[in-house]
């Protein structure tokens, strides 16, 4: 119950019982629940920020308008949603790596990447992301050039942050569609680089 | 608030494997909590999520809990603390209730909560013509202030030195005011902090750290 035990309640059963009260006395609708569930889970997720970025890699004044205005080339294709509207795209270059985390919670654009995965909620990522970039990132796979600048995006306010990654090579010729499956969800986040399936 | 979940800097956290794509909500519970917390839109208690609920959790509970059980957690406050349920009723959830005292209360369905306000195209910038403090290259220092109530300023920038890198327009100021205090939409900002500014020697050269802060987080470098 709602006291300061820690951990060991058992989850289900609190939720359960929360669920069937709020149920029961007529304040929650079952059917919104499950909206909600249906909504997170199936109508968004990250193939819609994969869109994005892989039309991005072939069409120039497309990236130029994301870059500038991501938000708005966003609601031209109807990607919207609560806490994700305010969309800013910032690009990896050879030169530059950037990496986004929410230090005081676990902000993230729902409306182009769905629900975070577990390691981008985990207080080890919120602490060391903004202090350590580099060796988070190295723990992740990705061991980058010392010459590489690491920019670090903590989600303090409403905005959220896609990252647009590098293109990979040997890509020369792919449709939008076949690039956008290329597209993983944490080079979104800036936890990896794309490489063709093989390489790497 | 110098609480629990402002861990920017913290040591000592083993990372975590980055698991694969695939579904978030993995466990039933999960799925109920994550569609409970977004349906429960009632009068009175439908706070501001993240304010409320991160700064309501004890801090040794909120590092404890798994992610979804803090928002079991809070949403277990929310109900008792409104009188909407009681302990009572929570630990004996199929045996008598007392009614809720809001007449006439129909729970929003699907068409509310996921068309009128999840996937809305709901938009913080807000539609108002204020003067920025600042611009674009300004130096700045982050206040070094530590108000009692929610902030979204976090403690790793506070004191320190930074440079106005975007102009976000104006948002809703979202930290918790004193009583009697009015909340004044402002220009929010993405302030470049460099790894060195922030973390001393152990920062790194090329590292940046980007937070977006508020006018009134923020004061020109005399």
């Amino acid at each position: 119950m709602a006291d300061d035990k820690p951990a060991q309640a058992d989850y289900d059963l609190r939720t359960r019982a929360l669920v069937s009260v709020l149920t029961r006395k007529g304040l929650v609708d079952p059917a919104a629940m499950d909206a909600v569930v249906e909504y997170h889970e199936r109508q968004v997720g990250p193939h819609i920020g994969a869109g994005l970025v892989a039309r991005s890699w072939v069409d120039p004044d497309y990236r130029r308008r994301l870059l500038a205005d991501a938000r708005a080339v966003a609601r031209e294709e109807n990607v919207t949603g609560f806490q994700s509207t305010d969309l800013v795209a910032v690009a990896n270059t050879p030169s530059v790596h950037n990496l986004v985390v929410c230090t005081l919670c676990s902000c993230y654009p729902w409306s182009v990447l769905g629900l975070p995965p577990t390691w981008y909620k985990d207080s080890a990522y919120r602490a060391r992301a903004v202090i350590e970039p580099r060796n988070v990132l190295r723990e992740f796979g990705l061991d980058l050039d010392d010459e590489v600048e690491v920019r670090v995006w903590d989600s303090t306010a409403e905005v959220r942050y896609l990252v647009i990654p590098q293109r990979p090579p040997g890509t020369d010729g792919m449709s939008v569609e076949q690039l956008t499956a290329l597209v993983t969800r944490d080079s979104m986040i800036g936890a990896e680089t794309l490489a063709v399936s093989g390489q790497k | 608030m110098n609480g629990a979940h402002d861990l920017g800097g913290t040591d000592g956290f083993t990372l975590p494997q980055r698991e694969a794509e695939g579904p978030i909500l993995k466990k039933e519970w999960e799925r109920l909590v994550w569609g409970l917390v977004w349906s429960l839109r009632v009068p009175g208690i439908s706070r501001g999520g993240r304010a409320a609920m991160e700064q309501s959790i004890p801090p040794a509970l909120y590092l404890s809990l798994p992610y979804y059980a803090r928002w079991l957690y809070r949403a277990e406050q929310s109900v008792l603390e409104s009188g909407l349920v009681t302990v009572e009723e929570l630990e004996n959830p199929d045996g008598p209730l007392s009614v809720p005292d809001i007449p006439d209360f129909e729970p929003p369905g699907p068409e509310i909560i996921v068309d009128g306000f999840l996937a809305s195209d709901f938009c913080a910038e807000l539609d108002v013509d204020l003067p920025p403090q600042f611009s674009v290259g300004d130096a700045v220092i982050a206040r070094n202030e530590h108000p009692v109530g929610h902030t979204r300023a976090p403690r790793y920038v506070r004191g320190r030195r930074g440079t106005i890198h975007l102009d976000h327009g104006v948002h809703e100021f979202q930290d918790q005011l004193p009583p009697g205090v009015e909340r004044k939409a402002q220009h929010l900002y993405s302030v470049m902090f460099t790894g060195r500014e922030l973390w001393g020697s152990r920062g790194g050269s090329k590292d940046r750290v980007y937070v977006d802060l508020w006018d009134d987080h923020l004061q020109a470098v005399a």
